[in-house]
């Protein structure tokens, strides 16, 4: 009885952890997306409109997804003028949000040093390089995905197993 | 009164720099006109005219990051927002408050496109000055023709141009439109005013005076159209135009004095045209001099 408690267990175990990966992997796509989507709007917002980026942070807040928070905290700290650049303020809000992918956080960082700076023009150019980057991670995720996701599902039920029976 | 001018300058100002203000003595604060900023020198303060260091304590340097720290502060992180101004080399802050800078320009078809390299910076302390219009407005009286403000540099032209616009507007209800071209009049930010100029009064900025006529005249049919500086011969046709439409006209210009309005082409072609009825002659002690445009032509 005490074995199949343990069996359990460890097939649970080994499930949930390739459920993790697989989740990790979508919401990196998803976060991609919505990184895609607000690079757009900061560039029409900015090119149309000239909106200063304490506003523009707070517009991007407003939409749902796992940037909002930190598009928040960052229209934040933009309002409290208390740091010397955007690079900066993009560094320490990312530091305050370990939960966000790697691959995302870099191309923020990329971007952060140009933001602000200079004329509208070289501003677009930065939004459009930070696109194509978010585009590029978008299509890497969905091809991924297709393989991979179902392999991180499958090797955590099957890595259970084995332990099990090992174990048995 | 002076503290609370001091405060509004801090969230634009670095903290050690923010500190050594407030540092300052109750009567330096209360005349504290500017705030210098340059590369590699002492940061120093313009109190009652006499320029000296901001910190007698341990000098205070500015370094490039002071410069942009003041720059990303003033502008929100966004210098590509604030456009015009900045192309014209300033940022206007909350409270009418004004941060110039120099700097390497950069230009396309020989026009200002940015500033980079920053090498210096002048943060100009504005103080409002309600009450200095009223004696004007009293020898003006109840219903004033157009008005011109004629006195040299320094002299509070503009501080008594803004003041007029606000009793005009406030005290006798008038509709007054106003061209503020450099952002000095009304000062605005975000769309708002940084100086009071009026319940009735409505505000274009960064706009060539004429242009902004034009706009003023089509849109928001003003009673009385406020200007500052005339300097041009576009300038004065504009000027023409808007008082063919029945409007009355309250703008300042460069002189000494009635005799050198006439000596002066561009403004003799005012007093001949007959735009204005009166002139305001100001001097460098800020007393003021009523002359009726009769007496002058």
């Amino acid at each position: 009885m005490l074995k199949l408690i343990g069996v359990i267990f460890v097939v649970l175990g080994s499930t949930g952890a390739g459920v993790t990966m697989a989740w990790g992997a979508r919401r990196t796509l998803e976060t991609a997306r919505q990184l895609r989507v607000a690079l757009e709007r900061m560039k029409n917002e900015i090119a149309c409109h000239r909106t200063a980026l304490p506003e523009l942070m707070e517009l991007l807040s407003r939409e749902t997804g796992p940037l909002s928070a930190l598009f928040g905290g960052m229209a934040e700290q933009l309002r409290l003028r208390q740091e010397a650049s955007v690079y900066a303020i993009v560094r320490k809000s990312l530091a305050a949000a370990p939960a966000l992918p790697g691959e995302v956080g870099r191309i923020l960082l990329e971007l952060a040093p140009g933001l602000g700076q200079y004329d509208v023009q070289c501003q677009l150019y930065s939004l459009d390089l930070a696109a194509g980057q978010a585009q590029a991670l978008i299509e890497r995720c969905q091809s991924e995905q297709k393989g991979r996701v179902r392999s991180y599902y499958t090797l955590g039920v099957c890595a259970g197993l084995a332990l099990a029976i090992m174990l048995l | 009164m002076s503290d609370a001018i001091c405060r509004q300058l801090l969230p634009y100002l670095p903290p050690n720099v923010g500190q050594a203000v407030m540092s300052l003595p109750e009567a330096g604060q209360g005349r504290l006109e500017e705030l210098r900023f340059r590369r590699g020198c002492e940061l120093t303060a313009v109190i009652g005219g006499v320029e000296q260091p901001l910190s007698l304590e341990r000098p205070l340097l500015c370094s490039d990051q002071t410069l942009q720290f003041l720059l990303n502060a003033a502008s929100g992180y966004s210098a590509y927002a604030a456009g015009e101004a900045l192309r014209q080399g300033f940022l206007p802050l909350r409270g009418g408050h004004r941060l110039g800078f120099c700097g390497t320009a950069v230009l396309e078809q020989g026009e200002i496109l940015a500033l980079h390299e920053l090498s210096s910076a002048n943060l100009r302390v504005a103080r409002a000055c309600h009450g200095c219009a009223d004696e004007a407005l009293r020898l003006l009286g109840d219903t004033p023709g157009s008005v011109l403000i004629a006195g040299p540099p320094g002299s509070g032209k503009t501080t008594l141009l803004r003041e007029l616009v606000r009793l005009l507007s406030d005290r006798l209800g008038r509709r007054v439109g106003v061209v503020d071209s450099r952002g000095e009049l009304a000062a605005c930010l975000n769309g708002e005013p940084q100086f009071a100029v009026g319940r009735r009064t409505d505000v274009i900025s960064m706009v060539p005076k004429a242009q902004g006529l034009e706009l003023l005249l089509r849109v928001m049919s003003p009673e009385w159209i406020a200007v500052d500086e005339i300097t041009a011969g576009e300038d004065v046709r504009a000027l023409n135009r808007a008082g063919y439409c029945g409007v009355r006209l309250l703008a300042t210009v460069h002189a000494f004095g009635p005799a050198d309005l006439k000596r002066r082409p561009l403004y003799k072609k005012l007093l001949d045209e007959g735009m204005f009825d009166t002139v305001l002659s100001l001097d460098r002690q800020r007393q003021i001099k009523l002359e009726r445009m009769e007496k002058l032509c």
